[in-house]
């Protein structure tokens, strides 16, 4: 008889320290939902930023976009090269 | 007593059976609907968009990439004055007052606005705060460099189903690789709608699409673009090509037509625009073809260099036909050489004689111009060459000079490229690595298709077409100090069963540097009117962009003068 009630008042123990276990951790987390939300938000910022910071960068680094800067800034090109092409000697002496 | 035993069993069993009917059309038979309906209640199902991969060039550079872009919608039920909002939206957005007015008025819940719009326009209107006006996040091809290599990349167009599509070019081509995988997944949420802390129940994978790698090289595909506009727009012509390949490895370095389209707004251009016409037309080669006639006839040794043509003194009868050299010169008794360096006709009969019509059908086929390259391009075309039954002496004789026979640009190019690459002909190839989404690099190894020459005839023919472009009808517009191997082509057009006398197709073929070849290039204008020869037009073209390659491969000249 005493046996059975020692099992029956664990079993409610162990009920009573799971619910409040269970009610801690919803607890904790309840709030999470919303900093996820945010987070997710702040990552779609940041892509979004990212993707238009790519789209920037490779509008200025694209060789179309280059050229027409050249040519405002009045660049011309060069149409005559220097060819070294013999053994230079890398100092004289005189 | 017995009954009633019997009743409650009965009535039992009954209910249970009842029970568990109900529970095995809940659970077997609605399982699937009733568990989308749990979801849609308790969450939502989101989808995860695969990005379409880039297609950069050889130096990593994104000539094809994504945009962020929006497409604006609208809930019919919840905009109240139609009228008022159409004028507002088309204020702002790309899209007559009339056609957003009449989308707002279609029956249902959900109506495109418009698709494609920028970030910057998409906050102007979010700005108006419209009720009913909403916003989905959407990407669309990007292109850094505008309209460059337009015919070579293809664009990006809708299927049957409204989905993104690649159409033409490398777009096309690769369209599987590059367009990955969408993949949905649903996100819980709580009463006010805040998503809950939960694993995100994903029923498969989203894969975005792999990025592909060129051998094109963009400073000099920017730089040949260039020029071929300039030579076109100089000389009058309807249009232009120019392919340059790397005949050691098969990669195409350069690919440009003219004219030419935009691929963001590719629906405003002619559909014959979209092809790229490097892969896709068949042409007449003209005198362009005869280096590879007479490597075939010294590689199975029945010429050499110096042989002597004893039927050059004057027009050539065949059949009932007399065929004449381009400026109606004649030499007696000219070299091999010489054939070459003044583009002789007579000459180039003379060794279609000697070859006969088994060795000239087999010496264009090993030289791949009676078959598609294989180039990973959308829309590859390809000429046949006729059965043997069918072919007459005339037929044998002017298809030694490039005429009666037909080839695409890059079935020329490739097999003029063996020359370079001591006899071996390797497959054209625009594409070198591919990157997957998990960053694995595959890399696509040079393949070499045939070996329709012996290295001894390749050294014998590059010093043969280095001696016509020092000593030949182009000679004026050499670059001094090279040695350059190259080819004049002009060739006539047919038309109505007759050739055009006023219009042709100019071409020089070459490569640089001879001895160690950098790369091997074509260059095509088409129906110039300045002037009608390849010698005059489509040569300093080709010398002009070649000053610049070699300048940029770092190559410094080798002979003095």
């Amino acid at each position: 008889m005493k046996k059975t009630i020692i099992i029956i008042s664990s079993l409610i123990g162990i009920i009573v320290v799971l619910s409040i276990v269970q009610i801690s951790i919803s607890n904790a987390f309840s709030t999470d939902g919303i900093t996820l939300g945010k987070m997710q938000e702040k990552i779609a910022q940041i892509e979004k930023e990212n993707m238009m910071l790519k789209e920037q960068l490779y509008t200025k680094s694209a060789y179309t976009t280059i050229q027409a800067s050249a040519s405002a800034e009045g660049f011309v090109e060069n149409k005559s090269s220097i060819v070294l092409g013999g053994v230079q000697p890398l100092a004289i002496r005189q | 007593m017995r009954w009633r035993y019997l009743f409650v069993l009965f009535t039992f069993f009954f209910s249970f059976f009842i029970i568990l009917s109900k529970l095995f059309y809940w659970q077997v038979v609605k399982a699937d609907e009733l568990s989308q309906l749990g979801q849609s209640q308790y969450g939502s199902v989101i989808t995860i968009e695969a990005k379409r991969g880039d297609i950069e060039t050889s130096d990593g550079f994104p000539v094809v990439t994504n945009k962020l872009s929006y497409l604006v919608f609208a809930n019919p039920k919840e905009v109240t004055d139609k009228n008022k909002v159409a004028d507002l939206l088309s204020s702002i957005l790309d899209t007559k007052a009339a056609t957003i007015s009449a989308r707002l008025d279609l029956p249902g819940y959900w109506a495109s606005i418009q698709e494609g719009v920028d970030s910057g326009i998409k906050d102007k209107v979010e700005s108006l705060n419209i009720p009913g006006i909403g916003f989905q996040v959407e990407y669309t091809r990007f292109y850094p460099e505008a309209s460059m290599a337009a015919q070579l990349l293809g664009f990006v167009g809708k299927d049957s189903q409204g989905n993104d599509k690649g159409y033409f070019g490398l777009e096309g081509y690769y369209d599987r690789q590059l367009r990955g995988r969408d993949a949905s997944a649903v996100e819980i949420h709580d009463a006010l709608g805040r998503p809950i802390l939960s694993k995100l129940d994903n029923s498969a994978q989203s894969q975005d699409g792999r990025t592909l790698v060129l051998h094109i090289n963009r400073a000099i595909q920017f730089l040949v673009e260039q020029k071929l506009k300039d030579a076109v727009e100089k000389y009058g012509a309807d249009g232009g090509m120019v392919g340059i390949m790397d005949p050691k490895t098969g990669g195409i370095i350069a690919m440009a037509g003219y004219p030419n389209f935009d691929e963001k707004n590719y629906w405003e251009y002619g559909q014959s625009l979209y092809k790229n016409p490097f892969i896709t037309n068949l042409y007449e080669p003209g005198s362009t073809v005869k280096p590879i006639v007479m490597a075939g006839a010294i590689d199975n040794k029945l010429l050499k260099p110096d042989s002597k043509c004893p039927i050059c003194a004057g027009p050539v009868k065949v059949e009932d036909y007399t065929l004449h050299t381009w400026n109606d010169e004649y030499f007696p008794n000219t070299t091999m050489e010489d054939v070459i360096r003044h583009s002789d006709n007579t000459g180039m009969v003379y060794v279609s004689k000697v070859m006969g019509l088994d060795r000239m059908l087999s010496n264009f086929d090993k030289f791949g111009l009676s078959d598609p390259t294989g180039i990973d391009l959308q829309g590859e075309t390809a000429s046949t060459i006729s059965d043997r039954k069918t072919w007459y002496p005339v037929d044998i004789a002017t298809s030694a000079f490039g005429q009666g026979i037909s080839v695409t640009p890059i079935e020329l190019l490739d097999g003029f490229s063996a020359l370079a690459n001591g006899g071996a002909r390797m497959e054209p190839h625009i594409v070198d690595k591919v990157i997957t989404d998990d960053n694995q690099t595959i890399v696509i190894p040079p393949k070499k298709i045939s070996q329709p020459i012996s290295p001894q005839t390749a050294k014998i023919m590059t010093e043969m077409l280095v001696y016509t472009v020092d000593k030949g009808e182009a000679s004026f517009a050499r670059l001094k100090g090279y040695r350059i191997a190259g080819k004049t082509g002009t060739a006539s057009i047919p038309v109505a069963g007759h050739y055009d006398p006023t219009q042709t197709i100019a071409s020089f073929i070459g490569y640089a540097p001879a001895d160690d070849p950098k790369y091997v290039m074509l260059v095509i204008i088409d129906k110039p009117k300045a002037s009608i020869y390849g010698a005059e037009t489509a040569a300093p073209v080709f010398f002009d962009i070649s000053r610049d390659l070699l300048q940029y491969y770092g190559v410094t000249p080798t002979e003095g003068e």
